[in-house]
């Protein structure tokens, strides 16, 4: 097609961005696969020792058990509450009711901070002595509102869960972009039809967006697959090791010098990855056209 | 019409929340930073009783602030204009040219999107070890350059696609080489495109948290969000210039997104919509 | 210009794959220097860019400055004491040697130390090391600088250590690993006397039994004063003490404090028991923020007059005369003792100062400079009096009396008379991960009862097994 000239030049073109996907992409990925099928500790030579890592992940001691409870109860809550919540705020600025920019440009402020920041902040928010919450529970008549929120439970819980819960400024852009998207003739016809808002916003608008909430749901679920400075800048995975997940397990494992252990827990926030990709994407028949 | 009412209280209701609980948090540490640590054990409410910014000049002499500022902003900086380069020259290539491999190619290099960046970190580390650059700025940037993979090739490659083709081959008519049309004839049109990736890739260099901690150590090298975590130490139960520190730290990064604001709504949309 | 662009394109590729290609390479190291060793392995020292230039090739001429990082720098609390004696050091050697300290969190000081060793890239000093890393890692590759030939040259340092630390320092074939021991620094725990007197309390704490300190804590309470400044936060050192302490008057404890290799396992009863105890007394003997509080919390609790109790050591002595940090004259209400039972928490086990064995001579030279002068009897008597602790073998000076704290006195003589057991803290033998965070992450769910004194033990021990080699 091309002539050989061309062609060179496609490849040249191509090789930085090869270059940097072989290197930091293809051959970590790689890299931890395989030792995590290995015992490591970075100054020796790693040694197979098959799924005896897997094993001990899972079964040494019920943090595995508790880092995929809490893992589902976080995707569940992202997947419903917080992409809800997007796609709520997301149809009613479509509206474009009065003030809709200022919704906008303010929701997406917590996205611009570093989340160690942000994680830091709620730590003093939650704060018994000076944080808000607290001191608020007092101020309305619970004189005796003392919780330690990270230091308790269910309330660790919440309280992480509290850091990301409703911040779903990127799935509500996605929604209303595609909001946006609809040609606006559907619309029209289906008032000339007697439909009123209300079964337009039902039945037309969300359908249609449904891909967008499917983006909205991959993204939210695999960032709480890999969610770690909210964890460890606030429980540490505590009280005892009930807020634990599974970053924070790869993150020991590194620290205890444990580098295959630590990669057999990569492996798994992997595949948890593509699996809720690949799951998502069934559920919401992604590929198909709508339109 | 009970219920358009309802509707439009309700919504209200929340787009009022949102911007409550965007700003509240920032705002109070904001006017907390004000405040002595008597006051703010004292009421976290009340407003403060005088503007005193002794705790953010304490900050910025006594805690190498500037220097941490500088190496965030040297390191987002250099990794995002070298990420530009690179994923302008392939994007550029997938968006116009078609190739073998190119599906797979570029389904590959979209699927890093799902993997966790923590994932790699062990990986990465050792790999910045054996190049012997561990504790540098150097590495960071490299590092951070390998985030922008997948999202700036999304962006860069639809950009391209826009340019019209007719234009390409009027350069060619014209004797242009590959290099050219790619250098003076696209790339001063993708400006808008390049803008949008450049900007989404410097705001997450620079509150990039997990690498730069197991990349750096002491303060020569260290960014704005690592200091935190050593403010949080350093100034233990010193609220005034705890709150002073962060906000110092958060602000940067609010002003650079106020400024650009328009592009990053527009972009963080399209790309989602892609994906 | 098109065939230059060209040209800076293949560049630009070719760049990103040999750096790729090449490993073990001095890389390009933007805002660092690193030195090469004249026996070509990596450097140990990082040049900081600005301040004072490192000697490239072996120039005697030029000042040797070593960049340590260190956990006692800003408000930590060793920083007191510590950081006047590098400028004392700096001052004394100006021209020749320069100690720049780092600053880093004492929670990540170790495991900074640790990236560093797989890096080859250790300070010139380092201060401590766990068991499990420097047995082995450190010591079975060889990674530290043999101190015996240089002791045995000093004889007048080496007489002042302690038997036991030598002993524990000395590796199988000989050579010593790390400083051994010359200070002893027996930790207890500081009172208010105040609050002790308005209570009632006459009993010297160091001859109470457990039980008759329990009827005082109560009596504190009873008072309307809160006795204890417990926290559970970053190691959950003052809970810790008191933990040890409960621990060494039960049966068969002792051996088990003062054992030379980790303890992995908690389910016996005596352990239970202990936790048993610790449940009670921080469910009422301590403050409400207990829950979470760091050191710098459970401090400010003694030195704001909230708290009658603090377990702690010496080095906290010159917290009580600052007054940014506590009122005008709260040191006069400071008493101190050794624990209930006559119980002393002291260890002449563990590693100290060692220096890595990849350094240039000159690097080594000022190193050694450093521990010689930090164990200089100047320095030893100024150490003592700001932190605490004496030396059996050194004759101190006449002044060195007069200036002793009359807190340190106290505590002297609360040891001469009435000390019983000697034990090693928990945090000496318990495995790091549970020294931190572990048991400061348990902690909250033991105090308010959602988890059993036994279902704690179990799930430390649990932890502690978990990364057992």
């Amino acid at each position: 097609m091309y002539n050989w000239k061309t062609k060179l030049w496609i490849a040249a073109f191509l090789a930085p961005a090869l270059a940097v996907f072989v290197l930091f992409y293809l051959v970590p990925i790689a890299t931890v696969f395989i030792t995590g099928f290995t015992k490591w500790n970075g100054f020796n030579s790693p040694e197979f020792i098959g799924f005896d890592n897997y094993i001990k992940l899972f079964t040494y001691n019920n943090t595995f058990a508790i880092s995929l409870r809490n893992l589902f109860f976080w995707s569940l809550i992202a997947a419903t509450v917080h992409v809800g919540f997007g796609t709520l705020v997301a149809f009613i600025l479509f509206k474009r009711p009065w003030g809709w920019r200022i919704v906008r440009g303010t929701f997406m402020i917590p996205n611009v901070i570093s989340v160690a920041a942000w994680a830091m902040i709620y730590k003093f928010i939650f704060n018994d002595d000076i944080g808000i919450i607290n001191n608020f529970m007092r101020y309305i008549g619970f004189s005796d509102f003392h919780v330690k929120w990270f230091y308790e439970m269910p309330a660790a819980f919440f309280a992480v869960t509290f850091t990301w819960l409703f911040y779903a400024v990127i799935v509500m852009l996605i929604v209303l972009n595609d909001l946006m998207a609809i040609p606006k003739e559907i619309h029209e016809a289906a008032l000339l039809d007697g439909a009123n808002e209300w079964q337009v916003t039902w039945h037309i608008n969300l359908p249609l967006v449904k891909k967008a909430i499917g983006t909205g749901i991959i993204l939210s679920v695999t960032s709480r697959i890999a969610m770690f400075e909210e964890v460890a800048l606030t429980t540490r995975g505590g009280p005892g090791n009930e807020t634990y997940n599974i970053p924070l397990m790869l993150y020991n494992g590194i620290v205890n010098s444990e580098y295959g252990y630590a990669n057999a827990a990569a492996t798994i926030m992997i595949l948890l990855g593509v699996g809720v990709m690949a799951l998502v994407n069934r559920l919401f028949r992604m590929n198909e056209r709508l339109y | 019409m009970l219920s358009r009412w309802i509707g439009k209280i309700f919504a209200n209701a929340v787009m009022a929340f949102t911007v409550a609980i965007s700003t509240f948090p920032i705002l109070w540490v904001i006017m907390s930073s004000f405040k002595s640590n008597k006051e703010i054990l004292g009421d976290p409410f009340s407003l403060p009783t005088s503007i005193d910014f002794a705790a953010y000049l304490d900050v910025l002499q006594n805690y190498h602030f500037v220097t941490y500022f500088l190496n965030s902003l040297l390191i987002a900086g250099t990794a995002t204009l070298l990420a530009l380069f690179i994923y302008a020259l392939a994007g550029y290539v997938f968006g116009k040219y078609d190739f073998r491999l190119k599906s797979a190619l570029y389904i590959l290099f979209t699927v890093t999107l799902l993997v966790p960046g923590h994932a790699k970190a062990q990986p990465i580390f050792s790999l910045i070890m054996d190049l012997n650059l561990y504790d540098t700025k150097t590495a960071l940037m490299l590092v951070y350059t390998s985030f922008g993979l997948a999202l700036a090739l999304f962006i860069l490659r639809a950009t391209f696609m826009t340019v019209p083709k007719d234009l390409d081959e009027a350069a060619l008519i014209d004797g242009a080489g590959f290099w050219r049309i790619f250098w003076s004839v696209n790339l001063p049109l993708a400006r808008s495109g390049l803008a949008t990736a450049g900007i989404l890739m410097f705001l997450s260099y620079w509150n990039e948290y997990f690498y730069a901690l197991i990349l750096t150590t002491g303060s020569t090298n260290r960014t704005l969000p690592v200091a935190l975590a050593f403010f949080d130490e350093a100034f233990s139960y010193n609220y005034t210039r705890m709150f002073a520190a962060l906000t110092l730290v958060v602000l940067p990064g609010i002003i650079i997104y106020l400024l650009v604001q328009e592009q990053v709504q527009k972009s963080v949309a399209s790309t989602g919509i892609k994906g | 210009m098109k065939r230059f662009l060209k040209a800076l394109l293949l560049l630009a590729c070719s760049l990103v794959l040999v750096l790729a290609a090449c490993s073990n390479n001095n890389g390009s190291s933007t805002s660092n220097t690193s030195n090469t060793n004249a026996g070509g392995s990596d450097s140990s020292s990082n040049t900081s860019s600005g301040s004072s230039s490192n000697s490239g090739g072996g120039d005697a001429n030029q000042e040797v400055v070593l960049n340590i990082p260190h956990y006692k720098s800003g408000e930590n609390v060793g920083a007191k004491f510590f950081l006047p004696q590098v400028e004392r050091f700096n001052q004394k050697y100006a021209g020749q040697y320069k100690i720049v300290i780092e600053e880093i969190p004492q929670d990540d000081y170790m495991q900074k130390i640790k990236l560093l060793a797989q890096q080859n890239k250790l300070p010139a000093l380092i201060e401590g090391g766990d068991k499990v890393f420097m047995e082995e890692v450190i010591i079975p590759n060889n990674m530290f600088y043999d101190l015996k030939p240089w002791l045995d040259s000093k004889p007048e340092i080496k007489n002042l250590m302690m038997e036991a630390s030598i002993d524990y320092n000395t590796t199988e074939d000989g050579r010593i690993v790390s400083m051994p021991l010359i200070v002893q620094r027996p930790i207890g725990l500081y009172y208010n006397k105040e609050m002790f007197e308005a209570a009632g309390i006459t009993k010297p704490i160091s001859q109470m039994t457990f039980d008759e300190f329990d009827a005082a804590l109560e009596a504190l309470k009873q008072a309307g004063y809160t006795p204890l400044a417990l926290m559970t936060g970053e190691n959950a050192w003052t809970t810790m003490l008191l933990t040890t302490a409960l621990l060494a008057k039960e049966p068969g404890a002792e051996e088990v404090l003062n054992s030379k290799d980790y303890v992995y396992d908690y389910t016996d009863p005596m352990w239970i028991r202990t936790f048993e105890r610790l449940q009670k007394w921080f469910q009422n003997y301590t403050t409400d923020n207990a829950i979470g509080a760091v050191y710098a919390d459970a401090a400010n609790n003694f030195l704001s007059e909230r708290t009658a109790l603090i377990f702690n050591g010496t080095w906290m002595i010159g917290d009580f005369s600052d007054t940014s940090k506590t009122s005008e004259g709260f040191k006069d209400k400071v008493g101190t003792s050794i624990y209930p039972g006559g119980v002393a928490i002291s260890s002449s086990q563990g590693y100290t100062w060692w220096i890595p064995s990849n350094l240039k001579q000159e690097e080594i030279d000022a190193a050694l400079a450093f521990l010689e002068f930090m164990n200089s009897p100047e320095e030893l008597e100024a150490y003592m009096l700001a932190e605490g602790g004496n030396v059996p073998k050194l004759d101190t000076s006449a002044e060195f009396e007069a200036q002793l704290d009359p807190i340190l006195a106290e505590l002297n003589s609360s040891l001469q008379n009435d000390l019983k057991i000697t034990v090693q803290s928990l945090e000496q033998i318990w495995p790091p991960q549970i020294a931190n965070p572990e048991f400061g992450k348990y902690l909250p769910l033991l105090a308010d009862g959602t988890i059993t004194p036994q279902k704690f033990a179990e799930e430390l021990t649990n932890m502690a097994q978990q990364f057992r080699n």
